[in-house]
C-alpha cells in the first residue's frame, strides 16, 4: 500500500513537472532563439531550447538484490529526487536524495517499519548520442526504532534517455550496486553484497 | 560468565552540574544489588552538545560531592581520552582495559528511548551509528526520569540486546532534578542554592562564576 503511495506521489509530480516545463518551454520559443550551452545533440532536437545545463529531476529505482526489503528482495527501492548539470551528448553530475520505507522482520517474525534513505553522487558520460555510462557513491542509512545503521554504495551502470518535450527528458539506467558490509540489526548479521537496480526518471533543465 | 566478574556500573554524561539524582542513583542501585561499584565517568567537550562549565570544573564539582563511599569510584578516564568517542567505543574500550569487570550501563530512561539512534562521532564524520551495537553488546540498568515512560523489558529481550535492569519507583528511585533545571534556577538567582544541588557544590559554582550564560 504504502509502495502504491510512493509512486502516485510520483507520477503526480512528474506529470506536473512536465505539464510546466512544456508550457515554459513554448512560451520562451518564440522570443529566443540562441542557446547558450554548446548542445552536440542539438541536431537531433534534443535539448534544443536549454540555455543552462542545470537541471532538477526524479527517479524510482527497481531493485533486486541487498537493500530491498528484508535484506535481499526485490521490489521499489527508492524516490529519488535529483538535481544537476547535463550537457546532452557530452556527461552529467547529479546528486540525489533518495528516500523509501519499508517492513523488516526478523527471525522470530517481528515486523518493524524502517525509513531508508540515501544520497549519492553520480556521474555519467556519454559514449554514443544518446547512450551513457554512469559511476555512483551512495551513502545510505536506515532508520528504525531497532538501530540505525548506515553504509555506503558503489555503482557502476549504463542508461540512455528520450526527450519528450524541448527541455524535458525521460531517462532510464540500470545499475550494479556492490553493497559494501555492515551489521543489520533486524538480520543480526553483518550484510554485504550486490543489487541489480534499474531508475526509470525524467529530468527537465531549469533555463 | 559474567557472574563470576565483579559487576561496574558506569554513570557517564556531562554532569554540568553534578546534583544529589546523580548520587542517589548510585547508591540505590548498589543497594539493589544492581552492581558492585559505580563508576562517575564524565565526558570531555562534546561534538553534538554544547557544554556550559569546562571538563576540569565538571570534574572538581563531582569531586566536592563525592561522600567518601568506596563503592562510588570517580574517574577521569574519559576526559582524559580528549576527544569525545561515544559510549559505545569507551565502553568497548574500558571492557579491554579492564577484562575481568563486567560493566553495565547506568542511564536515565530519557536517554534510553535514544539509544538505537547514538552515531559513531570518530567514524565516516559521525554519520556511523552505533547504538545498536551498544545494546546489542551491553548490559544496561536503566533508571527512572521524570515524564519518561519505562522501557518495555519485554520488547528489549525479543530484540536480542543485552539484558536490561529496570530501577524505577518500585525499586526506590524516582528521578526529579535535572542539570538543566538547576543552571536555569542559577541563571534567575545566583543567591540562592537550587534544589538538588549539594551546597559545596553550589559553593564552587558560585566562587569560580559558572552557569552565568
Amino acid at each position: 500500500m504504502r509502495v502504491l503511495k510512493l509512486l502516485v506521489v510520483a507520477f503526480v509530480f512528474f506529470t506536473a513537472t512536465l505539464s510546466y516545463a512544456q508550457g515554459t518551454a513554448s512560451g520562451k520559443a518564440s522570443s529566443s532563439g540562441a542557446t547558450f550551452v554548446e548542445n552536440p545533440l542539438q541536431g537531433t532536437g534534443m535539448g534544443s531550447n536549454m540555455r543552462l545545463p542545470l537541471f532538477l529531476g526524479g527517479s524510482v529505482g527497481f531493485g533486486s538484490g541487498a537493500g530491498v526489503g528484508d535484506g535481499n528482495d526485490v521490489g521499489l527501492c527508492q524516490i529519488r529526487p535529483t538535481i544537476g548539470a547535463w550537457i546532452p551528448g557530452i556527461a552529467f553530475l547529479r546528486l540525489g536524495y533518495g528516500f523509501s520505507s519499508l517492513e523488516e522482520t526478523d527471525e522470530d517474525g517481528n515486523t518493524s517499519k524502517v525509513k531508508t534513505s540515501n544520497f549519492s553522487v553520480e556521474s555519467g558520460a556519454h559514449l554514443m548520442s544518446e547512450f551513457f555510462i554512469t559511476g555512483a557513491y551512495t551513502r545510505a542509512s536506515a532508520l528504525s526504532e531497532k538501530g540505525d545503521i548506515s553504509w555506503n554504495e558503489w555503482s557502476v551502470g549504463i542508461g540512455t534517455f528520450w526527450p519528450v518535450f524541448s527541455r524535458t527528458f525521460l531517462t532510464l539506467d540500470v545499475g550494479y550496486h556492490w553493497v559494501l558490509e555492515h551489521y543489520d540489526p533486524f538480520l543480526d548479521k553483518r550484510v554485504s553484497g550486490g543489487r541489480i537496480q534499474m531508475n526509470l526518471g525524467f529530468i527537465v533543465f531549469v533555463y | 560468565m559474567s557472574d563470576v566478574k565483579k559487576n561496574v556500573a558506569v554513570l557517564g554524561g556531562a554532569f554540568d552540574p553534578v546534583h544529589k539524582d546523580h548520587m542517589r542513583v548510585a547508591r540505590t542501585c548498589l543497594d539493589r544489588g544492581f552492581c558492585d561499584e559505580v563508576w562517575f565517568m564524565p565526558s570531555p567537550d562534546r561534538w553534538d552538545k554544547t557544554l556550559n562549565a569546562s571538563p576540569d570544573d565538571r570534574f572538581a564539582m563531582l569531586e566536592l560531592a563525592f561522600s567518601g563511599d568506596k563503592r562510588l569510584v570517580l574517574s577521569d578516564l574519559e576526559i582524559q581520552q580528549g576527544d569525545y568517542r561515544g559510549s559505545y567505543v569507551f565502553l568497548m574500550g574500558l571492557k579491554e582495559r579492564f577484562p575481568d569487570i563486567n560493566f553495565r550501563l547506568l542511564t536515565g530512561a530519557d536517554t534510553y528511548e535514544g539509544i538505537p539512534h547514538w552515531r559513531d562521532p570518530l567514524n565516516f564524520y559521525g554519520t556511523n551509528y552505533n547504538g545498536h551495537l551498544l545494546l546489542r553488546d551491553v548490559e544496561l540498568i536503566v533508571f527512572a526520569r521524570n515524564g519518561y515512560p519505562q522501557p518495555d523489558i519485554a520488547l528489549h529481550n525479543r530484540n536480542g540486546y543485552a539484558p536490561l535492569f529496570w530501577l524505577g519507583p518500585e525499586q526506590g528511585f524516582n528521578g526529579v532534578y535535572s542539570s538543566t533545571a538547576i543552571r536555569r534556577s542559577l541563571l534567575l538567582n545566583r543567591n540562592v542554592c537550587p534544589q538538588g544541588l549539594e551546597k559545596s557544590v553550589y559553593d564552587y559554582i558560585i566562587k569560580h562564576d559558572l552557569y552565568r550564560e
